[in-house]
């Protein structure tokens, strides 16, 4: 079995004012490589705080997570933008791309902050936009383009960097059913064909469906 | 993330930001060209001062004076002074870097007649066969004559009654002065000594090449001693002063300080050229720090900008975060988006401030002829290279600093807070 990730007795608290939540009580989970893996759970649940602790985006209070053979929980804040930078792809509800920068500009960022020399980051990121589809939207602005291609260019900059992970939250949340499901289907042949690991936090049990496994999580716990 | 790279960063977001960089920029400018036209004045005002302060004196001359002036100076009677005679003459004489040595006699109401022409005050200065005045023209007393004399490059074009005449017709003509003194019952003596005009002095570009005369200095003592009507004044007490010629400026400050040594009190150009100049450079400083003031204001005007841009760009700054940007990266956009605001106002206000320098000193050369002044404008304003490098790497060095503490604010963002940035 080649496990990519381990998360062991996560815990994650914050004080919104004078209220200690406890986003996540506790949560131990692994991923093998390649795998599709869908966390489900009603909002508040701490599915996007797990997500977001997977990605090194925020701290947590205890426990562990190894991803890759990393244990990131020691990482420093260089490091773990590094980490960021070298083993992960994020995909936002809502795009999240640079509006100033084209879209190829766009997709070629993790490059640019990798120290890529710019003739193999437009080659490659020419590359992965002809995969998403989107060979005619190279020059395009983020205003110029639909929701549905957004997200297109927003899975085409999390893939640039060769991730070990994929991480999307609530990649289909922005867009109408018919454009969600061709997402979906995308990432699945993603997942598919190049054997990428996607972890997809959403609360649509339609999307979810896609994933080979559902995990779901209520109230800072894994309930199956 | 390579210069590049961040270079094509920074224009995009300055581009973004036009109409908001365009007026920090124009702060930055303003500030800019305060200092360089401050400067530019302050430096104006040096150089005229000094061209006219050299036009006074060789700054090659040094005049010794008996008596030192860290023992009381040489109006103090208490210290013995050390007699200014021929010996010392040829001590001096001896030293590096020393040229000539030319005892100062000073000899008042002499006027001279050569040809038709007049002049009623004249200066005399004698000069020693081994230490002679340069000519440019005609040749040197003989030894044994001491009846020649030379004089200086200009002699004639101030002669009364007359207009300018070329000094080279003086050449070879008898010259009658008149030396008179006054007796102890007050009556006035009158001597007559004929010389003859054996060569013209090379000019030095100063005031002694007006109405000066050389001549051996037996002449001028003889003269001299007559007029003060003690024969031995000399030998009992020396000269009052002697002026010592450097070989060049750069002699100067070593040969003032070996004759310092020597208790002697020397004055000289240099000296005072160069206490002017740390006075001008005082003046530069704080006219210059009047127009930093500016800049500083300036300054605040980047940090707010930054600071604006940074809450807009809040979500950008998660994005990058989350792609992989480190903080380093952050504060490296952030530190050159201020340092190219910086830069842009430094460059556009070295040009205006060159510029109004340029309007100015028309402006001053303007209304000076035009309200009969004439000759040079006193008041120019002067922009060294120097000045447009230093303003330019200033105004940019304000702009980094401006964007420090923005930088650290961006780079400090947690990621996921700016991702949800709205």
């Amino acid at each position: 079995m080649n496990q990519v990730i381990a998360v062991t007795d996560l815990v994650r608290k914050y004080s919104l004012g004078e209220v200690l939540v406890i986003a996540l009580n506790g949560v131990s989970i692994s991923i093998e490589r390649g795998e599709f893996v869908s966390i489900m759970g009603a909002s508040g649940s701490g599915k996007s705080t797990l997500l977001n602790l997977i990605g090194g985006l925020d701290r947590f209070d205890s426990g562990k997570i190894m991803v890759d053979g990393l244990d990131i929980t020691s990482l420093d804040e260089n490091q773990l933008a590094k980490y960021r930078r070298e083993k992960i792809g994020f995909i936002f509800q809502s795009y999240n791309l640079i509006p100033t920068l084209t879209a190829l500009q766009n997709v070629e960022l993790p490059l640019v902050f990798s120290g890529t020399p710019k003739k193999d980051r437009l080659l490659r990121a020419e590359d992965i936009l002809r995969t998403v589809g989107l060979e005619k939207r190279m020059g395009h602005r983020p205003t110029e383009m639909s929701g549905g291609e957004q997200q297109r260019v927003a899975i085409a900059r999390a893939l640039i960097n060769k991730p070990s992970i994929i991480l999307g939250d609530e990649p289909t949340g922005n867009l109408d059913s018919k454009t969600g499901e061709e997402i979906m289907e995308l990432l699945t042949w993603l997942n598919k064909k190049d054997g990428l690991t996607i972890i997809m936090v959403t609360h649509d049990p339609e999307k979810a469906r896609y994933a080979d496994r559902v995990i779901q999580i209520k109230d800072g716990r894994i309930v199956g | 993330m390579s210069s590049s790279d961040l270079v094509s960063f920074v224009l995009v977001n300055l581009k973004r930001m036009k109409l908001r960089a365009s007026l920090t920029i124009l702060g930055v400018v303003v500030g800019t060209t305060a200092i360089v036209a401050m400067v530019a004045l302050g430096i104006g005002l040096q150089e005229s001062f000094s061209s006219q302060f050299l036009s006074i004196g060789s700054l090659n001359d040094l005049t010794v004076l008996p008596g030192n002036p860290n023992k009381g100076g040489p109006f103090s009677a208490q210290i013995k002074e050390v007699r200014l005679d021929d010996k010392l003459i040829r001590e001096i004489s001896s030293l590096d870097g020393v040229k000539s040595v030319i005892p100062q006699v000073d000899i008042g109401n002499v006027s001279v007649k050569v040809q038709n022409y007049k002049a009623t005050s004249i200066r005399i200065q004698g000069f020693s066969i081994k230490s002679p005045v340069e000519i440019s023209k005609g040749r040197l007393p003989r030894r044994d004559d001491s009846k020649s004399i030379i004089i200086s490059g200009k002699f004639g074009s101030s002669l009364e009654g007359k207009d300018e005449v070329p000094v080279s017709s003086f050449m070879n003509k008898q010259a009658l002065l008149k030396v008179s003194r006054i007796t102890e019952d007050g009556s006035e003596e009158m001597r007559r000594i004929r010389v003859h005009v054996v060569g013209i002095a090379k000019e030095k570009g100063t005031l002694e090449d007006y109405e000066n005369m050389y001549m051996p200095v037996e002449l001028a003592e003889d003269i001299w001693l007559w007029q003060q009507d003690a024969p031995n004044l000399i030998k009992k007490e020396g000269y009052n002063s002697l002026k010592v010629t450097v070989v060049s400026p750069a002699e100067a400050d070593s040969v003032q300080k070996k004759l310092e040594g020597m208790n002697l009190f020397v004055f000289s150009m240099k000296q005072i050229l160069d206490s002017l100049n740390t006075f001008f450079r005082v003046i530069q400083a704080v006219l210059g720090a009047i127009g930093a003031v500016a800049l500083l204001v300036a300054s605040i005007g980047i940090v707010n900008t930054m600071i604006m841009s940074i809450y807009e760009r809040t979500r950008e700054i998660g994005i990058m975060k989350a792609t992989g940007a480190s903080n380093k990266d952050i504060i490296k956009i952030f530190l050159s988006e201020a340092s190219v605001i910086g830069l842009a106002g430094g460059v556009c206000g070295t040009f205006l401030g060159w510029l109004l320098s340029k309007i100015l000193s028309a402006l001053a050369a303007f209304y000076l002829s035009s309200s009969g002044g004439g000759g040079e404008s006193p008041i120019s304003f002067i922009v060294p290279v120097w000045l447009a490098v230093f303003a330019i790497a200033f105004a940019t060095c304000i702009g980094l600093i401006a964007g420090v503490y923005p930088a650290l604010r961006a780079a400090r963002l947690n990621p996921l807070v700016a991702l949800r940035h709205e």
